[in-house]
């Protein structure tokens, strides 16, 4: 019994360790010190669902975080809801930002979006660095917001 | 756009907690509640989840309507809430209408604590009206994450909430300008821009 009580701490500890990595991950993407969001993950990675890209290793993470913000200087999270599974943090959240560079051949719009986006986070067996952010979101919703051109 | 990610990690990612975890314990236990009660919640939760989706699969939809304690599901890239009974019924109905093989494949689950959370595949063929859009014949196969939400120590559905890219879906239909061009406005309240 002693060692079921030992192994339920441990699992609560690694959450809320695993909280406080989630909560900066998301806090320095905010503030632009992407080197401390770099230094979330054990290996970086990112899923992006709705593009099927796939961004893997400092390189490319890095270069996600470059033209995702020449894009959408103002990028932010809002509004975020966090839950736990065994492998994972799984969080919704608003995703905001205002088209100021070229993104897929159009130049920026000045227009703003706001969006709900799910975003796993995903973890090795025990482990408290991240290994994988798999995002789902809908592009028309952003596509929409920020391209369509107002009703005449 | 294809729902075709390199998941060279999946193997692990996805699996789901097995083998030995902290101080030798199975990691389910470990991480999977307090008690034995808890355990068991999670447990028929699963087999909750699971057969919400495979009656979704097999059209027995009573069934399905049965896994909720109250119907309820948030579509999120269309900003669409169905809510009770008869708006479930209904959004059943026409979706089998317009995509009568519509069915879910590849489900991975896990569990929170007032959640299982799903990412699967649907898929389903354009055979009939969709929002006044006639069909196309063509086929979809999107990758979804579903939240199944619960209340404390109930095993009873109260809401499907679900995440998935729009345009994918549209594209893959051949409607992105038939969207953008109804006058029905797809989705409901909003547009759908062809550029992008």
């Amino acid at each position: 019994m002693q060692r079921r009580e030992q192994a339920i701490g441990a699992a609560e500890a690694l959450r809320s360790r695993r909280e406080a990595v989630v909560r900066e991950h998301m806090e320095s993407e905010n503030d632009h010190e992407f080197d401390v969001t770099m230094g979330t993950f054990d290996h970086p990675r990112y899923e992006i669902v709705p593009t099927a890209e796939v961004f893997d290793g400092p390189e490319e993470v890095a270069e996600y975080f470059r033209a995702t913000r020449a894009a959408f200087p103002d990028q932010r999270n809002e509004n975020a809801v966090l839950r736990y599974a065994d492998d994972a943090v799984i969080v919704e959240f608003d995703l905001l930002g205002t088209h100021r560079g070229e993104i897929r051949g159009i130049p920026g719009t000045g227009k703003s979006f706001r969006c709900r986006v799910c975003a796993l986070f995903l973890f090795e067996q025990g482990g408290e660095g991240i290994i994988c952010e798999r995002v789902y979101f809908d592009q028309a919703t952003i596509a929409q917001q920020i391209f369509e051109q107002e009703a005449t | 756009m294809t729902d075709e990610l390199d998941l060279s990690r999946k193997a692990f990612i996805g699996a789901g907690a097995t083998g030995a975890g902290l101080l030798g314990l199975p990691v389910a236990d470990a991480f999977a509640g307090r008690s034995l009660r808890a355990r068991r919640l999670r447990k028929r939760r699963l087999a909750v989840v699971r057969e919400h989706m495979s009656s979704e699969n097999s059209h027995d939809f009573d069934v399905t309507m049965d896994t909720f304690d109250h119907p309820r599901y948030e579509i999120i890239p269309t900003g669409d809430v169905y809510d009770g009974p008869e708006q479930v019924a209904a959004y059943y109905r026409d979706t089998r209408a317009a995509f009568p093989d519509q069915r879910n494949e590849g489900a991975v689950f896990r569990h929170a604590d007032g959640a299982v959370i799903t990412e699967f595949h649907l898929l389903g063929t354009m055979k009939g009206t969709l929002r006044g859009i006639p069909p196309t014949g063509r086929s979809f196969k999107v990758r979804m994450t579903a939240f199944f939400v619960f209340r404390k120590n109930s095993d009873g559905i109260v809401a499907e909430r679900i995440y998935f890219d729009l345009y994918t879906f549209l594209q893959q239909l051949g409607l992105l300008e038939a969207a953008a061009a109804s006058d029905r406005r797809f989705p409901a309240n909003q547009g759908i821009p062809i550029k992008g």
